[in-house]
């Protein structure tokens, strides 16, 4: 794969402009997580804010490389809806088709299609792992 | 490391068969060359895992003992995890203060005098920086430490292979630097004490091979440098360590270092023309940091390695200098023997390459 095919058109649009990046307003309630890697320094915190079990909106603040906020911005966007249930199979998901080489009809494609790009995984699946983590 | 691992592979000072024998005087002889190399005795190097290794046997084998509550250790914000952390835990655990000192902005030697006092037990400094090059005066800082009774450790890690260092001329108390580092197998570490510290170096681990006696009620360790020897020895890793210093023997480390320093230098240079591009720290001896504005460095490795060049990316085990540059991590491009202008070429244009796909 071609360096332009990791960095493509959809991941930097993304880097560049990252969706709500930036930290609620005071006032607004949520439930924060933190998907930190202490290893290359990247660390973002996802807010979540939730009401009657529905994720009704997100924003996330923090600093990484281009793959890690394409990734998390992708995965903040898509999760309001969802409860966090869902979310957490959402983020599974994701994270089993990385492992499985297979495809995902949705935005998560855009990730999916750097499943070889090994050496970057961690940065791809920084913020879907800690998702698929936490306990209900 | 292969002709040993063949057919010379055996155990050191134990066997009888002719095997052990030359497996023992490999062992010896490679300990009189490492110390020929330093300037040194036989009776004062110790081999170790590596750096890290060494250091946390000076923490805890010398050090912990004689730090108590108000005393205090120095540090650079130069230094790299594994001189650093150890000192801070030795601290932690003492309830002692690490004092980190920024040699970056100030004159090293005047930094490090302001810094200690008569609750100093040990300051410990790089002897060239792993992030930026930066070369410290560390015979100054040693004299000036000597004056107060101040013992020194100095982590020769980044300055071992092309700074022909004359240990005796600098006497530190401890020297510290790993085979890797100098074109030897991954593994081996020397730790250098000087006579007047070495047998105050109480060892950190126990078990054969480091006793001179052993009664059912207490053992008696050997004297430095076999006492810090316990169990089974990396004697592969100590062959190939020994013709890494044969390898080194060929060249004229001097003229070797200024090429390495010229390298680094001229990239620098080169890469300055890039309006894009900052530097942590100036070339002088091999090492470059820099970043293109707004993008991560990791970012910038992979376009660089999709481009066949190896940098570090990131926060180069060192993140309180990160932290006090208010930075995220560099990229780090090191020169060694074998780079020419011809990479320096090679990185310019992949460094324009990352900027034109990045940013």
């Amino acid at each position: 794969m071609s360096i332009e095919e990791l960095y493509n058109d959809k991941i930097l649009r993304r880097a560049k402009n990252p969706f709500h990046f930036e930290e609620p307003q005071q006032g607004i309630e949520t439930c924060r997580l933190v998907a930190d890697n202490p290893i290359c320094g990247d660390s973002y915190t996802l807010f979540l804010k939730i009401e009657d079990d529905r994720i009704v909106d997100t924003w996330f603040h923090g600093f990484g490389c281009a793959l890690s906020k394409a990734s998390t911005s992708i995965l903040v966007e898509n999760m309001i809806g969802m409860s966090l249930q869902d979310a957490r199979s959402y983020a599974n998901e994701l994270l089993q088709a990385l492992d499985q080489h297979s495809h995902l009809d949705d935005d998560r494609d855009i990730l999916t299609t750097l499943k070889h790009h090994n050496a970057r995984m961690d940065c791809i699946t920084l913020s879907w792992k800690e998702l698929a983590n936490i306990r209900q | 490391m292969r002709e040993f691992d063949t057919n010379q592979n055996a155990n050191i000072h134990r066997g009888l068969y002719d095997l052990a024998h030359a497996a023992s005087q490999l062992y010896e002889k490679t300990r009189q060359n490492t110390a020929n190399w330093l300037h040194v005795d036989p009776e004062q190097i110790a081999f170790t895992h590596g750096t890290t290794d060494s250091i946390n046997r000076v923490a805890f084998g010398f050090l912990l003992q004689r730090v108590g509550p108000d005393d205090n250790i120095v540090v650079t914000n130069l230094e790299h995890h594994s001189n650093f952390v150890p000192w801070q835990q030795v601290c932690n655990r003492r309830g002692a203060k690490l004092r980190v000192i920024d040699v970056m902005n100030h004159d090293p030697v005047a930094a490090v005098a302001e810094s200690i006092d008569e609750r100093t037990r040990l300051a410990a400094l790089t002897h060239i920086s792993n992030v930026t090059g930066q070369k410290l005066p560390v015979e100054s800082v040693i004299q000036h430490c000597r004056k107060h009774g101040i013992p020194v450790l100095v982590d020769a890690a980044q300055s071992a292979a092309l700074h022909a260092i004359d240990v005796r001329a600098m006497d530190p108390d401890f020297l510290v630097f790993s085979s890797h580092k100098v074109f030897g197998p991954f593994g081996i570490g020397i730790l250098y004490a000087a006579s007047r510290v070495a047998d105050q170096i109480t060892p950190t681990q126990y078990g054969g091979g480091m006793v001179a006696r052993v009664d059912a009620d207490k053992s008696l360790p050997h004297a430095f440098p076999r006492g810090q020897e316990s169990g089974t020895q990396n004697i592969s890793g100590i062959a190939g360590w020994s013709a890494a210093l044969h390898f080194l023997r060929e060249y004229d480390i001097a003229s070797l270092q200024s090429e390495v320093a010229f390298l680094s230098k001229q990239a620098q240079s080169e890469l300055e023309s890039l309006p894009e591009v900052s530097f942590l720290g100036k070339a002088e001896s091999g090492i470059i940091s820099f970043n293109i504005h707004n993008v991560h460095p990791h970012d910038v490795a992979t376009v660089l390695n999709h481009e066949h060049i190896a940098v570090r990316a990131g926060r180069h085990c060192a993140q309180p200098l990160m932290e006090f540059h208010k930075l995220p991590g560099t990229v780090r491009a090191s020169f060694s023997i074998y780079n020419s202008e011809e990479d320096i070429k090679r990185l310019v244009q992949g460094t324009k390459k990352a900027i034109q796909t990045l940013t």
